[in-house]
């Protein structure tokens, strides 16, 4: 089920990816959902479906060069790089640099890729503006695609991304690793 | 506990798979991109047309929103063009037809005929957006690697859009003119000196023009001349606009050694507002 529900996610985050790229916008959807998934259950399983992904786009857009499978890995280890600790991800705020890394790095590592090919960035006005809108875009987006997918892995059975306070962290160890509630709370009572 | 010394060495044998991995991916990927390019490329056309579909539904939906006075004036509007082309098209017809008498009085050989297929932009590269893109025609419907896609522009005349790069059975890659890999020849200006497009020194501006190339330097066009295709290549209809010639690389004739110049071209094609193309097919001979 787990395997199911992250395949077809991911076709259907890459087809989401291939739309929006229908009316110009490059966006970074797919390397969220990976760090989604990374911080949900899949772990490191994530970085192969990165590269696959990658080439997927690139044959699906025929691409002179396969660069989209590096810019993912990129991206989504950045992301990843940023996740907050299991503990802390109760709270949705902490993981906001996490969709703004992957977005930035997707950003700079497509218009390197082009330019190396072409001799230009691939986006059609200055690098700076889309860095910025493609972050913006991150740390908006992520936290929806969070919540939309924790929703639809909460019907499922399955892990989640959101850790409760109180909640079992991991339901699969057969050990009791609660998140302790004093840690949720540490940061309400230093407000 | 494990070792740090062994959790190392699993994170460096693990990251070093993944390159490893990347490396040969990146490798062999010219070498099935053809075949499973349109493979993965027919997987989504279905849900990439579904999301067409809806598009058509919500415009046509749109047309219910406007009162009956308004619709009545877009009707008569398009009977109006629709007139004005139907005259057009008869005396153009007619054109035809004196052309094939006198070539018949010289014995000249009759031109080449063509007829278009209609087709719909179903996916664009946001990265390469100028480069190509993708159309929801394919060899099931009689396409062929190099058919020229023509697009109209805003007055009405069809300008060269580019040709189809590689065909899968219900889509098809197109390689605009701005694409560095689509070379083709051209005439420039009222002399119908010939050129080379995306072929020669100049450079690729970026901004919107493209590098022509191999012009003999003896007769120099001027700056706004119009760009035409020569009809040397095969599958591309002679006499279809390019565009306009916006610079040419300034050599004295006298202390110049170069043969050849070179310059850039603004295309007519505007891919900004691309939704429908027209594939020319070559009529078979009788």
């Amino acid at each position: 089920m787990k395997l199911f529900f992250f395949i077809l996610i991911f076709l259907a985050v890459l087809l989401t990816d291939m739309l929006v790229g229908n009316v110009g916008f490059a966006v970074s959807i797919t390397a969220c959902s990976l760090i989604y998934f990374y911080g949900s259950y899949a772990g490191k399983a994530v970085f192969p479906a990165a590269v696959a992904a990658g080439f997927f786009l690139d044959m699906c857009y025929a691409r002179p060069a396969a660069f989209s499978a590096a810019v993912l890995l990129a991206a989504a280890a950045a992301g990843i790089a940023l996740l907050p600790p299991r503990e802390h991800r109760s709270m949705l705020i902490r993981s906001l640099p996490a969709g703004a890394a992957a977005s930035g790095v997707f950003v700079l590592g497509n218009a390197a890729a082009v330019s190396a090919i072409y001799g230009k960035s691939g986006y059609p006005s200055s690098i700076i503006v889309h860095l910025v809108t493609a972050m913006i875009a991150g740390v908006i987006f992520f936290p929806i695609l969070i919540i939309l997918l924790d929703a639809l892995a909460l019907k499922l059975n399955l892990p989640l991304y959101l850790a409760k306070a109180g909640a079992d962290i991991n339901p699969d160890s057969g050990r009791d690793e609660r998140i302790p509630i004093e840690t949720a709370t540490r940061h309400r009572r230093k407000k | 506990m494990p070792e740090p010394i062994t959790d190392k060495k699993n994170i460096f044998i693990q990251v070093a798979a993944l390159l490893l991995l990347l490396l040969l991916a990146t490798a062999v990927y010219h070498a099935i991109r053809p075949g499973i390019g349109r493979l993965t490329a027919d997987f989504f056309y279905p849900y990439l047309r579904v999301s067409r579909m809806a598009v058509h539904t919500v415009s046509d939906r749109t047309l219910l929103s406007f009162s009956r006075a308004e619709l009545a004036a877009k009707l008569e509007q398009l009977q109006k063009q629709n007139t004005a082309l139907a005259i057009q098209a008869a005396a153009s017809a007619e054109l035809l037809r004196e052309n094939q008498t006198l070539r018949s009085y010289l014995g000249l050989n009759t031109p080449e005929k063509w007829h278009y297929i209609a087709a719909e932009v179903m996916l664009r590269d946001p990265l390469l957006w100028l480069e190509h893109f993708t159309i929801n025609r394919g060899s099931v419907d009689g396409l062929e690697p190099g058919d020229a896609v023509l697009d109209v522009a805003e007055e009405g005349i069809p300008v060269l859009a580019g040709i189809i790069g590689s065909c899968g059975k219900h889509h098809a890659e197109v390689l605009t003119v701005f694409n560095p890999d689509f070379s083709f020849s051209a005439s420039i200006g009222p002399r119908r000196v010939i050129g080379f497009v995306n072929a020669g020194t100049a450079r690729n501006a970026g901004d919107g023009r493209v590098p022509v190339g191999y012009i003999t330097s003896a007769e120099m066009p001027a700056a706004g001349s119009a760009v035409i295709t020569t009809g040397f290549e095969k599958r591309i209809p002679g006499g279809i606009k390019i565009g306009e010639l916006d610079q040419l690389e300034e050599s004295h004739p006298l202390f110049s050694g170069s043969a050849r110049n070179s310059g850039l071209i603004r295309p007519a094609f505007n891919p900004n507002r691309l939704r429908f193309v027209l594939i020319a097919r070559q009529m078979e001979k009788k």
